[in-house]
């Protein structure tokens, strides 16, 4: 067993909750290949990644997952289901799984899933994968996440499930059709054709009941991140996916800022004014937006030296 | 904002009653904790492997078949070697009196048999935790 | 089955079993519904596999569990019945009338003993074993008042054989085999019942069966919701346990317990070695490559097997084999 995985549940723990990643850390990282495993609920993503763990172990790559399920939004509690599919790997040391729950977050991950993915990335795992929550077809952020985003559908699936389906088309690179034991669509001997060059989304026939088409699952992932760096689309990737990080904290931020301000005495006073006519809300605005980036530049800079003082405070995880 | 209780609910050894431990799980995320579940047959090595990697705050561990002193011993000690801290065990399942006092020796705070309600279990976890 | 329609033509070739399916938490309906499509699909398979249905399904028998809800039970029994006569009638063509009877073995429900007040579980398991008897079981075991806390010590348990001796010699009521046949109450529960089994029948078969019902998690997830709503209504009180939810008593009683001597494990090691060392291990090897060839294909197993135990292979050594091709069952939780 390892020992290294203290500290870096720790380190998760704090990001989950909201907090920075040090600066070293994410200096560390970009090293990682960044898989997004999307799907409707119950087609098998969480047992798929059980079987990629498997392969991918024998070709002696690290592997770190990050499995999201949803927060009930009457009791704000959740059942983490999908470790029990992958439990055999837990005691393998090159293996590290976390189940989050979105804790009301919509999109298919996590408020902080870049950040744990960045965490697993400087922690030196080889693959990090993410399983998303797989309700509904407005889950595509983890394209902004993800390298490669496998998307997973199971054969006679009903309307509802279709409807999901086509916008979680747009963002798949690969395509899997899984549980092919069930529905007898076995698998072709050959994989599909792909080639680093020019990429055409393959679809794969699966079983993670008994294993088929697995091998050609990953080679096809490999094949894509081939292309990804012959073409010069993964520099282009992980340049939207920073932008994309960068605005999601930013407008966390801003909200935050928002919120604090309208508390504010002075807003209490310009409020108070657009209701008596006094002010219109245009003007209310105005003026309350050079009061927020006012106190936004004051805020930040107190942030930024108390976050710095942190991260020397913290000890290096792993490597 | 403080994150939920996390828990982790396991059973370990060779023990297929699954109900009681899927009933607690069930209950405790309706009382607003995040369960992490990893059914039946787990080794003590993979409960605290989960319990780290996950992070929880509670671990509570299931058995009806007679194998608890041997497993949940196993479970405390590694515990132990693995440095875990401020980790609350409980247990539940069909466990004689005079082991319940051996298991609350070996650390496992609470033993809760049979006819227990969710609402005692929620109720001790939370008032143990916070 | 297929080998003792053949070979031992009156042995009661399988018991497809219930009664697990209740203690894990379904509800009367489910029980019925999920053990006759546990029987279907091994109707089917024998069908498929070229058996004439009226050679081997007089010998299949039943294994359900009785609850607590008196009335009810009985009416699952007759529901069950008269749904299997239909489908052995109907789906598969059965013309031997003994092909659509549904013979039965009841076990008591375990799972509504109480580990409080222990003594109460002598009635519990009266009760139940009465509407067993009224529900027209064939054979019938009865649980020990101990069971909830331990595995029941001898004298617990000759009080479970008792009381089922009481029900069978004294209280005459074996003498008619469905007694309330034709009560409106009755009649109108077994119609209900059967009307819902009839409903998840329908709905495992649009799923394409028991096997795709099974792996795709949903009989899983009916059993646990369903246990789920039980301790939830035992918590509100809107089922109540005595002794439990209501007329507790802060009197613990003490009761005597089984406890299983420690020295059980080492003397059962000591003999296992000393078989191994004794039997012939060439033969073994040899019966165990025979049985892993035959089990890639679509043989019959049962002479094989018959021929490993005959030369001491263990039945851990045979299923490890069995394992080793067939795989393993991974329980589907989608919770
Ligand atoms: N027959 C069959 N069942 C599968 C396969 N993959 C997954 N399952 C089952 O489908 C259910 C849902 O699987 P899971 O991996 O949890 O799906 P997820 O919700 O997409 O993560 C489980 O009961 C699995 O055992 C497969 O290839 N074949
Ligand atoms: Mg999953």
């Amino acid at each position: 067993m390892k020992m290294r995985d203290n500290e870096l549940t720790k380190l998760v723990t704090r990001l989950e909750s909201g907090g920075p990643l040090p600066t070293e850390l994410y200096r560390r990282t970009g090293n990682a290949r960044i898989l997004g495993i999307t799907g409707p609920p119950g087609v098998g993503k969480s047992s798929l990644i059980d079987r990629l763990i498997d392969n991918l172990r024998r070709q002696d790559k690290t592997v770190g997952v990050i499995a999201i399920d949803p927060t009930s939004p009457i009791s704000g509690g959740a059942l983490l289901g999908d470790r029990l599919r992958m439990q055999r790997h837990s005691e393998d040391e090159g293996v590290f799984i976390r189940s989050l729950a979105t804790r009301h977050h919509h999109g298919g991950v996590t408020d902080s899933t870049s950040q744990i993915v960045h965490a697993l990335d400087a922690a030196g795992f080889d693959i990090v994968i993410v399983e998303t929550v797989g309700t509904g077809q407005d889950e595509v952020e983890v394209a902004e996440v993800a390298d490669t985003v496998v998307v997973v559908l199971m054969p006679e699936l009903g309307d509802e499930i279709q409807r999901a389906k086509s916008g979680l088309m747009e963002i798949a690179d690969v395509l899997v059709i899984n549980k092919a034991d069930l529905f007898n669509a076995h698998a072709p001997a050959t994989g599909p054709h792909y080639s680093a060059l020019k990429w055409e989304r393959p679809t794969i026939h699966t079983s993670a009941k008994s294993g088929e088409g697995i091998t050609t699952l990953c080679g096809a992932m490999d094949v894509h991140h081939a292309y990804l760096v012959h073409s010069g689309k993964l520099a282009e990737r992980r340049a939207r996916a920073v932008r994309a990080e960068v605005t999601r904290l930013l407008q966390s931020r801003m909200a935050a800022s928002i919120l604090c301000a309208l508390e504010g005495p002075q807003a209490q006073t310009i409020l108070t004014d657009v209701a008596k006519r006094k002010l219109d809300p245009y003007d209310a605005v105005e003026k309350l937006t050079k009061e927020i980036l006012g106190s936004q530049k004051r805020s930040s800079k107190h942030a930024a030296t108390s976050t710095r003082r942190q991260t020397k405070k913290r000890r290096k995880t792993r490597r | 904002m403080k994150r939920p209780l996390k828990v982790l609910i396991a059973k370990a050894g060779l023990d297929g009653h699954e109900r009681g431990a899927l009933v607690v799980a069930m209950g405790l995320r309706d009382a607003g904790m995040e369960v992490v579940y990893t059914g039946i047959r787990n080794t003590p090595e993979q409960i605290i492997a989960a319990a780290i990697q996950e992070d929880v705050d509670v671990i509570g561990l299931s058995s009806l078949s007679g194998g608890h002193m041997a497993q949940f011993r196993r479970v405390m000690e590694l515990l132990k070697k693995e440095r875990v801290k401020g980790v609350l065990v409980f247990a539940g399942g069909i466990i004689p009196d005079d082991d319940v006092k051996k298991l609350k020796k070996l650390g496992i705070k609470e033993v809760f048999g049979p006819g227990s309600t969710i609402a005692a279990i929620a109720e001790f976890i939370t008032k143990s935790q916070r | 089955m297929e080998f003792c329609a053949k070979e031992v033509p009156g042995w009661n070739t399988i018991s497809v079993g219930g009664y697990h399916m209740r203690e894990a938490g379904c509800t009367a309906a489910q029980e019925i519904a999920f053990t006759l499509a546990d029987g279907i699909t091994y109707v089917q398979t024998c069908v498929e596999r070229g058996l004439d249905v009226d050679n081997f399904a007089p010998r299949i028998a039943f294994f359900f569990n009785c609850h607590s809800n008196f009335f009810e039970e009985i009416a699952k029994f007759r529901a069950a019945r008269r749904l299997w006569a239909h489908i052995m009638r109907d789906r598969f063509g059965a013309k031997n009338e003994r092909s659509m009877m549904l013979r039965f073995h009841t076990q008591t429900a375990g799972s509504t003993l109480t580990a409080q007040q222990p003594d109460n579980n002598v009635i519990r398991t009266t009760l139940e074993a009465l509407a067993a008897v009224l529900g027209g079981t064939q054979s019938l075991h009865t649980n020990a008042k101990d069971e909830a806390i331990a595995l029941p010590t001898e004298e617990s348990a000759l009080l479970a054989l008792r009381t089922q001796q009481i029900i069978a010699y004294e209280s005459g009521v074996t003498a008619e085999p469905d007694p309330l046949g034709g009560s409106p109450y009755i009649e109108s529960l077994t119609d209900q019942l059967a009307q819902q089994a009839r409903e998840y029948l329908n709905k495992i078969d649009n799923m394409g069966g028991m096997l795709k019902a099974i792996e795709s998690g949903y009989v899983y997830k009916e059993i646990y919701h369903a246990a789920y709503e039980h301790q939830k209504a035992v918590e509100r009180k809107a089922k109540i346990i005595v002794g439990v939810n209501e007329c507790v008593s802060d009197k613990a009683l003490k009761i005597q317990m089984q406890k299983i001597d420690p020295q059980l494990e080492p003397r059962r090691r000591r003999d296992l070695a000393t078989l191994r060392k004794k039997r012939n291990a060439t033969k073994v090897g040899k019966c165990l490559a025979t049985l892993e060839k035959a089990a890639k294909g679509t043989e019959n197993l049962m002479p094989i097997i018959v021929d490993c135990v005959r030369n001491y292979v263990t039945v851990g050594e045979i299923c490890k084999v069995l394992r080793g091709t067939f795989g393993e069952y991974r329980a589907n939780h989608s919770i």
